[in-house]
């Protein structure tokens, strides 16, 4: 590849491995990154002579989602060098050929006319989102100059990374003596340690819908946002009508409707943070109704504190508290005790309050008195990953990243942040002041494909690659029961002067004075693979070229890993969930919730995924505020109307949805608009929700309770049409039904 | 949702309680290419309907062509309420092309832009579009999209775009076509392959050829194949489901190629009524 800015880009595997790899493919197969020769892209313009261009005849690649959760392995069709089409990998364990809907719009965030392009300097004040473009020669100087005085002083924040990528960014923060910090917005901390703390479980365990009769979910929206979607999805394609099996029963307990509720055979809407109570209300019913399918159920018991405690959660004792029919609450213990083997599991809103993990060992205890657990159809052990290429890293729990932003308004303050692929800026409550706070930081710099409103603090801006651009291991998170490694490669020619984060810490790390063992991404992650793939006697690159034209490896002898129940365990009696807010001048619950199209930042920059409905309202493009039709009623609030949210710690403005399946205490808001900075698509378009949540985090992890704010809900007398799908009723017609323009200039 | 969406509601209702039988298809020579859409496997997800647009160049719907009407989607999830919270319930139905046996768009046509071919598809031949969108009219699946603007993909979006597949200007009508560029392909192949039968014609296999759609959808949803061939998976899922299957306003005689299996409600008061 030419040289961009002086300085040299990563080796690729050359035209003669290229040869070597397509000679043995037949019709459909997967091809592995290689290059021209640098003369080639020299002569002509990079969009019109990109590398592996065979004329007509259109390419796949190997390689990572870009955007989906969890791991997926998808396959690009390329033709002339561009990507055209993402695809799953069908031999890929973990989504076997299925794909989501963020996972097909990964090659609009590719093409994006608003990526950036270049490096780029501030030049107005903070946040002003004025830079003037410089060369990758005076950024490298700046970034050099300003690390090197920066060592003890120095922090990062990302998105939890994974797989060697991680170790790299590890190994240059230790060499600088610095801090990392791991921001997740909808931080699965809790759920986590709800299996630590239960399982004795340091992997996500697998959760084996596809052989499961019965699944009881409080909140975990498996088939829309939590965890691995696409995985999720597939198991209950066969769950549902897998060749041979008994359609399983899905159970959905949450205090908001999600697309798993949507999809579930039963929903139960509960009060919010009441979810644990209602966990050991089942088992009080499974235990006193005999229907404990484990004979070790007694000592479960003894981690809440016995016979006599859990008593004290008998149906007619929580009915009021949880919000669920004491009826509701035995046919729930039956139907799921009747159904076993099967799954219950926690997550979402549900584990994001003051008692978060409580919540979560609750839950998770019911599979333990169901007798299910490592069962087929059970939540099974994962094996471990491979040494060197850890799962995602976990986020930085909710109060001590409070705590760092918290530094940085102090004399620790680091000198230098550096910020990668995290958005705390836009994710975190307003009144934590992240962008105040980093305005104390001497100098920000910013790694990413697009401008954010974190990136947009940056003294300097280094546009980042796409992951369809840059090479990359990953182990999927979770695993599908089985070892798996996926890798990740360059399937096109960068179209913009950007570089990999890993690319970008080890061509920097010799000049700051930290010494990494590689130099490159792909040196670093094949020599990873050879360690664990390579055979004696054998060439590598045979072996290196197969991995990439499958995408990964799977099936592969791993160390043993098992379930090791904690026998010190104990939740003792649930505490009691804590908001925030008069609970009279704030009736209602704020739910903030993903929906399947946009997430918090990347997904939002795609056209197709703002146009995508949201299952539920079917709105696009828009923030909308879902209220039960009586509640609204009671509001004189009509769909399309302007409504005014107001929590204790702020408020925000958007249109009214009213939906028939939101209960009457709680008010539901997306996620994933209201951006200051970004593309021409989602900059200044809706409200953000995450910045009128109130700061409060779970006792037990530090995680945050985004679903513990109180808030109110007023009619502002404005409207405005929501951009939906469905023809909206309860909406005021007069508008609503206004004449359309037919044509345009 | 609009009239015509009420109006395939009601009619889904009623045909998930007349149980037409699923030979209604014409059986006919060669291919019947079809589909089967399992609504108690949709999710609503919404997979299906970004692969679509990734795969067929369906141009970008921004806001104001939301609001307008004017957004384009070649397969879309309608979604139905039944009942009242908290027993209130959301139904998911993908929609898209029937590709019908008695389609009434192509006979309003008046320079036959939209033919049935010899596999059994729909066909919209945008050369010989006039616009005058008398078939969009004619359809009772609101599933033909008319080009009210042209359509644009600011650079370097536009790199995205599929070489396979048209892009279409103002002025024409497009919708589903089943991926039609994909079965040309494997035909192609087949033929390179030698895989020809006495007329050479290409042999495929089932499952030689998958839309964006049903390949995308996580949880198989969607079944492509050829409904006259009793061995592809989506004629033995739609004889095997047959309690369950119905056609989308079968009562109006169109004879679709997409075969809709009900939605299972255990815990209905009384039968699923709805898909």
């Amino acid at each position: 590849m030419s040289q961009v800015g002086g300085a040299k880009r990563p080796a690729r595997v050359g035209r003669r491995g290229f040869l070597a790899g397509a000679a043995a493919l037949t019709s459909g197969a997967f091809i592995v990154g290689c290059a021209a020769p640098d003369r080639e892209s020299q002569v002509q313009s990079l969009p019109l002579s990109p590398e592996q261009a065979l004329p007509g005849q259109d390419l796949w690649f190997a390689t990572r989602s870009a955007s989906s959760a969890g791991g997926i392995g998808v396959v690009v069709r390329t033709v002339d060098g561009r990507a055209k089409k993402v695809e799953g990998n069908a031999a890929f364990p973990v989504n076997v050929g299925k794909l989501d809907a963020r996972g097909q719009a990964a090659v609009q965030t590719l093409y994006h006319p608003d990526r950036l392009t270049a490096p780029l300097r501030r030049t107005g004040l903070r946040g002003s989102g004025k830079y003037e473009p410089i060369g990758w020669d005076v950024a490298l100087r700046l970034l050099v100059g300003k690390l090197s005085g920066a060592a003890g002083r120095f922090a990062l924040i990302t998105s939890p990374l994974g797989g060697t990528l991680a170790e790299v960014a590890a190994a240059f923060v230790q060499g600088l003596n610095g801090a990392t910090f791991v921001y997740e917005p909808f931080e699965r901390t809790a759920y986590r340690q709800a299996f630590r703390q239960v399982l004795g479980s340091e992997i996500t365990p697998y959760l084996d819908l596809a052989n499961a009769r019965s699944v009881l979910s409080f909140g975990a929206d498996l088939l829309g946002t939590f965890g691995s979607p696409v995985h999720y999805g597939v198991g209950y394609g066969q769950m549902r009508h897998g060749a041979g099996r008994t359609r399983g029963a899905w159970i959905q307990v949450e205090p908001r409707m999600s697309l798993t509720g949507a999809n579930a055979d039963r929903w139960v809407p509960v009060r919010p943070g009441q979810e644990g109570a209602l966990a050991l209300s089942i088992a009080q019913v499974m235990v006193a109704e005999g229907l404990t399918g484990s004979r070790a159920w007694y000592d479960e018991l003894a981690a809440v504190g016995g016979l006599a405690a859990i008593n004290a959660y008998a149906p007619d004792k929580v009915t009021e508290r949880v919000g669920v029919a004491v009826e509701t609450i035995q046919t729930i213990a039956r139907e799921f005790a009747a159904n076993q083997p099967g799954i219950a599991i926690a997550g979402g809103p549900s584990l994001a309050h003051t008692n978060g993990l409580d919540v979560g060992a609750a839950v998770l205890m019911l599979n333990r008195i169901a007798g299910s657990v490592g069962k087929s159809g059970g939540i099974r052990p994962n094996p471990r990953t491979l040494a060197g290429l850890p799962a995602p890293s976990a986020p930085t729990p909710f109060a001590e990243f409070a705590e760092f932003v918290a530094t940085l308004r102090s004399a620790e303050r680091p000198e230098v942040l550096l910020v990668y692929d995290a958005d705390p800026a836009y994710g975190l409550p307003a009144t934590l002041q992240f962008a105040r706070a980093a305005a104390n930081v001497p100098y920000i710099v910013g790694v990413s494909t697009f401008m954010n409103d974190t990136t947009g603090l940056a003294d300097l801006l280094l546009p980042a690659t796409h992951p369809f651009e840059e090479w990359g291991d990953y182990a999927p998170d979770p695993a599908p029961g089985r070892t798996v490694v996926g890798y990740q490669q360059p399937v096109v020619t960068p179209w913009t002067q950007s570089r990999s984060f890993g690319d970008l810490l080890l061509e920097v790390a010799p000049q700051v004075g930290v010494t990494l063992p590689q130099a490159t991404m792909l040196q670093a992650v094949r020599t990873t693979a050879e360690a664990r793939f390579g055979r004696p006697n054998e060439p590598f690159e045979r072996i290196w070229i197969d991995l990439l034209r499958k995408g990964g490896a799977w099936d592969f002898p791993a160390p043993a890993s098992e379930f090791r129940p904690r026998a010190d365990w104990h939740i003792g009696l649930l505490a009691e969930p804590q908001f925030e807010g008069d609970p009279i001048e704030y009736p209602l619950h704020l739910i903030p919730f993903e929906s399947v199209g946009l997430g918090f930042a990347g997904e939002a920059e795609a056209p197709w995924l703002q146009a995508t409905p949201d299952p539920l309202t079917t709105v696009t493009w828009q923030t909308w505020v879902e209220l039960n039709p009586q509640t609204a009623a009671g509001l004189k609030i009509k769909s399309g109307d302007v409504v005014e949210v107001a929590t204790p710690t702020g408020t925000l403005r958007a249109a009214a949805y009213l939906s028939p399946v939101t209960p009457p205490h709680v008010v539901g808001i997306p996620v994933g608009q209201g951006h200051r900075h970004g593309g021409r698509w989602n900059a200044n378009r809706g409200a953000n929700v995450m910045s009128v949540l109130t700061p409060l985090a779970d006792a037990g992890t530090g995680a945050f309770a985004w679903a513990a704010t109180r808030a109110r809900v007023r009619r502002t007398g404005d409207f405005r049409r929501l951009p939906t799908l469905e023809y909206l009723e309860n909406s005021r017609n007069d508008v609503a039904d206004a004449p359309v323009q037919v044509t345009r200039e | 949702m609009s009239n015509a969406h009420e109006a395939a509601a009601r009619a889904t209702v009623m045909l998930a309680e007349a149980q037409v039988p699923t030979d209604e298809v014409t059986p006919q020579e060669g291919h019947r290419w079809g589909m089967v859409v399992d609504a108690d496997l949709c999710t609503g997800c919404q997979a299906c309907v970004v692969a679509c647009q990734a795969e067929n160049n369906v141009a970008l719907s921004d806001e104001q062509r939301v609001l307008e009407r004017r957004a384009k989607t070649w397969i879309r999830i309608e979604r139905y309420w039944e009942g009242e919270f908290p027993d209130a319930k959301p139904r998911f139905l993908p929609v898209l092309c029937q590709h019908c046996d008695n389609a009434p768009c192509e006979t309003v046509c008046p320079v036959f832009a939209t033919y049935h071919n010899q596999d059994g598809l729909n066909v919209q031949v945008y050369n010989r579009c006039i616009g005058t969108r008398f078939c969009a009219n004619g359809c009772p699946y609101s599933v033909r999209y008319f080009n009210f603007w042209q359509p644009e993909w600011p650079a370097p979006l536009d790199m995205q775009l599929n070489p396979d597949v048209t892009v279409r200007p103002k002025g024409i009508i497009e919708k589903c076509t089943f991926c039609v560029q994909r079965i040309n392909k494997a035909k192609h192949e087949a033929k390179r392959a030698g895989k020809v039968d006495g007329r050479g014609r290409a042999i495929l296999a089932d499952g030689d050829v998958q839309p964006a759609c049903a390949q995308s959808c996580p949880t198989s949803a969607l079944t492509f194949g050829d409904l006259n061939d009793p061995a592809s998976a989506a004629a033995k899922l739609a004889q095997s489901s047959a309690p369950r299957a119905y056609a989308l306003l079968g009562h109006l005689g169109t004879g679709p190629g997409v075969v809709y299996l009900k939605k299972i409600d255990p815990h209905a008061p009384e039968a699923p009524r709805h898909g």
